[in-house]
């Protein structure tokens, strides 16, 4: 039996069988005839004036074609584009120092590229790498967010006076004369810490000049094929339709692979059009953890005040925000941080502050959630110390603090990271609420469950909480719909493509109105030869932006065999049905035409057209909202604790998501899935620890902890339907929620568990070792 | 990283302060030191070849400088370590005191560990820091007797 | 990524493999299931100039019984062969129970009895329970064959009593003593991750039911295997009650000077050392 391919069925994932039987192409899997390989010289030292380097020994080694250190790169040598300019705020101060190819004068991270080797062989590249002489002046390292800014700190771009790379300040109302009178205040610092996005696949680039034709090819491992393209045509001076970028499959983005330019990516198509030879780098996971880009670093200073219902009056943040060494992604991260914390809730008042720094640490961008965590882990950790300090239920202070279901379109005030207000489009957060209760048995577990483990000698706790996503941001993505002879239909679109079934969601937005099977649509994304508008994949997007251009772009097709099936079956257009890949008159099973034989008749080879036709069953449509639409949902948790070993168990991990109408649940359910499990690493296991000299100190998948299967539990999910008024399907994105709340929940959780004595959790990751602390009653260790 | 110990010598304690002078017994205090010669008074140069576990063979400059010299009583080693693996950098307050014919060395290092031993090598960093300090401390001991 | 270049070589013999690691010297290493080596290498920490790969010597595998209930393993024995050993479960009960908390079953599918116990990781697991079973290493060098208790094969930090041109041909376990019970607990971070700390217990009770010898070691929390001396004499001559367990688990955290890490302190090992150490007796009671 076929499964459906109506939009909101589970159809079966198209992608499935390559990537399972491995015949699905990764930029590794590229092999080039007369191909060399690549590999970098990089800092030890996270801060140092660089003296000298010396390529000489490394250039006498046998197989080794060609070394470049900064100054070799000429008039190329040139600091990224700054990605992400600020957005129209008011109280904004930016300054933007971007990475640069190889490093000059200085080096600003460990890691950072100083030189570049070429050789036959990745191996003989390796050993030339160890051949090259690095001379570096140490300088002290800023290590820490809160160090940067201090009096003494070493300055890390010497043309600032700071490493201050922004202050900005969003206000709502007035924090002030608004809480005058409040019935509590509830202020608390909040820490959170560095992760890695740890993708399977790391980042790679091949890169293939092709002199007879002009034209360059480069396979890369990028979340942004079609600005990677645009961007290094202009800065090799090629024409954009000499250079084609492929994404193919790739194992995994969750945001770093939308940077751009990494410091490979400029480098290697310049030297295979120096060197006339193909060449290859492919990221090893060591330099994973220093060449990739990281997030989370944060410490918030936040204040929530409340009237004795527990009614939110406003809330007060002021944080710090770490960039690292260099900032191309702007305020993204901070300001997603800003808006988010506002969540489900009605704030009146808001008064929220925030200083991006440098320091001597690897490059911050946006890694899945981008900065929303934070956002939803310091409103709700307020949240709960509130709830505690009134006597009120956690879930009721959420109750009764949640925009209600006709507050919408609701205008928080503030600018949201793609420069337009942060307008909610459509919420309805109780019946998510509810659900959740009562999936995860809350009532029952106050009053019988929790005493009976209590009774056992066992510490079982449960967390609740509740957040929005900011999801489908512009400005726009394209898709091209083309019916073939063959009966076939073939999208392509410019988004690229990191697991997240792409191959299958598309396809059914075409087959639906085609009347046509999914597995009967071939997706192409990611190809700047088969499709060259649109801008990438990241801040859960795709199904928004670029699912309802495919879907624009079917029913337009739609028309079109419509309309050539009339005259071929004569027949008026409304009689006419289309279904299994055959346009019928309705009514009359033996006058009916395929999407095939339709597709040869748009085409003609002899004769002559009415004038002004054009060929084909094919269409392009482009869709960009007019804003991001938002996401919601609740997660609720049971653990348990073990009190001597600080060790955290999963009982139960259940979600309760809206993001609008669902084109396929099992896809859905799967970002989900992927997201707790990033959650619950970012909430408990994984840590980018950096000693004082700023290096780090586990660059290792041995010491960089990423949940394994046997630390994921089972998911309970159950979806709300809010649809979204800003786009034709009403989708929301889904791609960050599951990792957004879940610091807050196990932070919630740990201290229900932990009892009416319990220490407060206001930082995550949360480690055993941090919890050992804690339950020592060494809340400063 | 902090390493903090105590080593009891068998040997007096001038002994063991004047033997700490000596670039040829300074050189044992750092197991896998190759050469270590003077470069300017209390200012040594040399290299090192490192294997603890799974590191073998990892090849270090190293730079040594011994100040406030406080004779017979103490004295501060400033240390650098350079190499393909990595790096160290740091100072080690030493102090000596009498028990009886013997010598209790007390020390504190405080290191800075850069490069790849650093960022792979977190696990065990403690441990070698100890169990080298100790074993140069032994060999030292050997020497003065 | 890459290891360093380094010459490869596969004997066919025992005493091939040991004529290897002499010409090599220093520079020599063995290789066995490389799931400590191998990363090490790709790393560039270690980098042998000659490695000498074991993997062919099919006199170094397999799990012999001996006449009274022992076991000799040897050096080559795979991790999983162990795990999977009926004998194993039938004879020594602790080794069945541990080998499920070596590494991953990937690792387990390379990684050889032999190789963990000489390459002497204070986190590993082997090496404790070898010593509260009271094993005996053989060991075959250009001299011969000689045989080494456990007691005597730590030195410290990754050291043994191995010379770098002797080979650990097997691991010799004799039967437990009647009345014996034993158990192992160990606290990691991800299931499969190196032990923030460990404890493997033999308690031997005599006939009035009283601990006639105990046996305690600990992993993770010391240079190698660490015996809880103290802890272990007050044990004997007592009968297993929550006092005798409480002051046993005390001083065995009183005696550890462990090494602190990201993912544990000094001060939380030395803490898990003791709630595992009773965690282990408690079960050892009658
Ligand atoms: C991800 C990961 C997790 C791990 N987790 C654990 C864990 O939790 N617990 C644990 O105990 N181990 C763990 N290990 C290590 C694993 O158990 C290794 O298999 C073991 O430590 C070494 O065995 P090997 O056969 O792979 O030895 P190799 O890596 O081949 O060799 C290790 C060292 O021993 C020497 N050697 C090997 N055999 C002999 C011999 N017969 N005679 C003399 N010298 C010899 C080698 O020269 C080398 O120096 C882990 C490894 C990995 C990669």
């Amino acid at each position: 039996m076929t499964r459906s391919s109506a939009i909101g069925a589970a159809t079966r994932r198209n992608e499935d069988h390559r990537l399972l039987t491995g015949t699905a192409l990764y930029v590794d899997d590229v092999h080039l005839e007369g191909m060399l390989h690549v590999a970098f010289v990089r800092s030890d030292y996270a801060h140092g004036l660089l003296r000298d380097v010396n390529l000489s020994a490394a250039l006498a080694l046998p197989g080794v074609i060609a070394a470049y250190a900064a100054d070799d790169l000429g008039d190329y040598w040139s600091p990224g584009p700054l990605l992400v300019p600020p957005p129209p705020i008011e109280r904004c101060e930016f300054r933007s120092a971007t990475q640069v190819p190889l490093a000059k004068d200085k080096v600003r991270h460990v890691g950072e590229a100083i030189a570049m080797i070429v050789a036959e062989s990745r191996y003989i590249a390796e050993d030339a790498v160890a051949l090259v002489e690095v001379d570096i002046e140490p300088l002290p390292p800023v290590a820490t967010t809160e160090g940067a800014l201090a009096e003494d700190a070493a300055r890390i771009h010497d043309q600032f006076d700071s490493n201050q790379a922004a202050h900005v300040v969003q206000e709502k109302g007035n924090y002030e004369t608004a809480t005058a009178n409040a019935a509590l205040r509830v202020k608390r610092r909040f820490r959170m810490d560095r992760g890695a996005s740890a993708p399977m696949e790391n980042r790679g680039i091949v890169a293939q000049w092709d002199e007879r034709c002009a034209e360059l090819t480069i396979w890369d491992t990028t979340q942004a094929p079609i600005p990677i393209r645009n961007g290094l045509a202009h800065m090799l001076g090629l024409p954009e339709t000499h250079v084609r970028v492929i994404a193919p499959f790739i194992g995994g983005g969750f945001g770093p692979k939308i940077m751009m330019f990494y410091p490979e990516e400029v480098l290697l198509p310049w030297a295979a059009m120096q060197l006339k030879r193909p060449l290859k780098w492919i990221e090893d996971r060591q330099e994973s953890f220093f060449a990739t880009t990281q997030e989370r670093e944060q410490i918030h200073d936040a204040e929530l005040a409340v009237d004795s219902d527990g009614r939110i009056l406003g809330v007060r943040d002021s944080f710090l925000c770490d960039t690292g060494a260099y900032n191309p992604y702007g305020l993204t991260v901070p300001i997603n941080s800003q808006c988010t914390l506002l969540g489900p809730y009605d704030v009146p008042n808001y008064w929220s502050e925030f200083q991006l720094v440098f320091t001597n640490k690897p490059i911050v961008t946006p890694v899945r959630g981008a900065g929303r965590q934070h956002g939803v882990f310091v409103m709700e950790r307020l949240l709960d110390l509130a709830a505690a300090e009134l006597g009120l239920d956690r879930a009721e202070i959420r109750r009764r603090n949640f925009l209600p279901p006709d507050a919408f379109p609701h205008d928080h005030e503030i600018l949201y990271q793609d420069f337009a207000p942060l307008v909610y489009d459509s919420g309805n957060y109780e019946p998510a609420l509810d659900k959740a209760l009562e999936m995860i048995d809350y009532d029952r577990f106050e009053s019988d469950l929790q005493p009976a483990y209590q009774a056992n000698g066992r510490t079982v706790g449960l967390g609740i909480v509740s957040y929005v996503e900011g999801t489908g941001v512009g400005p726009y993505e394209g898709a091209r719909v083309t019916v073939q002879t063959d009966g076939r239909v073939c999208l392509a679109t410019g988004v690229g493509t990191q697991g997240q079934g792409h191959f299958t969601s598309f396809a059914q937005l075409v087959a639906e109105p085609l009347g046509v099977s999914a597995a009967e649509v071939d997706v192409i994304t990611g190809d700047t030869s088969h499709f060259n508008w649109g801008t990438g994949t990241f801040a859960s997007r795709g199904a928004v932006v670029a699912g309802n251009a495919c879907y624009a772009a079917a029913l337009a097709v739609r028309g079109k065999v419509l309309a050539t099936a009339a005259q071929a079956l004569e027949a008026d257009e409304s009689d006419l049905e289309i279904e299994g890949g055959c346009v019928n008159v309705r009514g009359e099973p033996d006058r009916t035409i395929s999407l095939g034989d339709l597709a040869a008749r748009a085409n003609p080879l002899r004769g002559a057209v009415t004038p002004g036709t054009e060929p084909g069953l094919e269409a392009t449509a482009y869709f960009g909202p007019e804003r991001g639409s938002t996401a919601s949902g609740v997660h609720a948790i049971v653990l348990e604790i073990d009190r001597e070993t600080a060790q955290v168990d999963i009982l139960r991990y259940v979600v309760v998501h809206d993001c609008g109408k669902v084109i396929n649940p099992m896809i859905v359910e799967g970002q989900i899935h992927g997201g707790v499990a990033h959650g619950i690493g970012n909430a408990f296991y994984e840590e980018l620890v950096f000693d004082e000299g700023a290096q780090l100190m586990n660059a290792s998948f041995m010491d960089y902890l990423v949940p394994t299967a046997t630390d994921v539990p089972h998911i309970e999910t159950a979806h709300i339907t809010t649809p979204s008024p800003l786009n034709p399907l009403g989708v929301k994105g889904v791609g960050e929620a599951g990792a957004i709340p879940v610091g807050a929940l196990f932070a919630q959780a740990i201290e229900n568990a932990l009892g009416a004595d319990a220490p407060e959790v206001l930082e995550m990751p949360h480690s055993p070792n941090r919890l050992f602390e804690l339950l020592q009653g060494d809340p400063d260790a | 990283m902090i390493i903090q110990s105590e080593y009891l010598f068998d040997a007096d304690r001038p002994t063991v302060y004047a033997g700490l002078q000596n670039p040829e017994i300074l050189a044992r205090a750092l197991p896998g030191t190759q050469t270590l010669e003077i470069v300017e008074g209390t200012r040594y140069a040399g290299e090192m070849v490192v294997s603890v576990g799974p590191v073998t063979a990892a090849r270090f400059e190293v730079s040594v400088e011994l100040t406030d010299l406080v004779e017979p009583e103490s004295f501060t080693m400033l240390v650098g370590g350079k190499g393909k693996a990595g790096f160290v950098d740091g100072r080690a307050d030493v102090r000596l005191e009498d028990r009886g014919a013997q010598c209790l060395m007390v020390y504190k290092a405080d290191l800075g560990v850069g490069g790849r031993v650093a960022s792979v090598g977190q696990r065990l960093l403690d441990s070698v820091g100890k169990a080298m300090s100790q074993r140069g401390l032994k060999a030292v001991d050997r020497m003065l007797q | 990524m890459k290891p360093a270049p380094f010459e490869y070589v596969r004997p066919a013999s025992v005493e091939e493999a040991i004529s290897a690691l002499t010409e090599g010297g220093y520079a020599a290493k063995a290789l066995a299931g490389g799931q400590s080596l191998i990363p090490a290498m790709n790393f560039r920490l270690a980098q042998p100039a000659v490695l000498v790969d074991l993997g062919g010597l099919d006199e170094l595998r397999g799990i012999h019984p001996r006449d009274d209930g022992g076991l000799v393993i040897g050096a080559m024995t795979l991790h999983r062969e162990v795990e999977h050993s009926s004998l194993v479960a039938e004879h020594l009960p602790l080794l069945a129970e541990v080998m499920p908390w070596i590494a991953h079953p990937q690792i387990r599918n390379r990684g050889t009895v032999g190789g963990s116990l000489a390459h002497a990781d204070p986190a590993a697991e082997l090496p404790s329970v070898m010593q509260v079973l009271d094993a005996v290493l053989h060991v075959q060098g250009p001299d011969g064959v000689r045989t080494v208790p456990i007691d005597e094969f730590y030195y410290g930090l990754f050291t043994t009593a191995l010379e770098p041109d002797e080979l650990l041909t097997a691991v010799e376990i004799p039967p437990l003593p009647a009345g014996s019970r034993s158990a192992f607990e160990e606290v990691s971070r991800r299931h499969g991750d190196f032990a923030l700390a460990g404890v493997a217990a033999v308690v031997q009770e005599a006939e009035d039911g009283t601990v006639a010898r105990a046996r305690l070691s600990l992993l993770s929390v010391g240079d190698g295997p660490v015996l809880a001396e103290r802890a272990m004499a007050c044990l004997a001559g007592r009968t297993l009650t929550a006092e005798s367990i409480r002051e046993a688990a005390a001083l065995t955290s009183e005696d550890l000077d462990p090494p602190g890490d990201i993912h544990a302190s000094a001060e939380f090992r030395r803490h898990l050392a003791g709630v595992l150490t009773t965690r282990a007796l408690d079960r050892l009671r009658a």
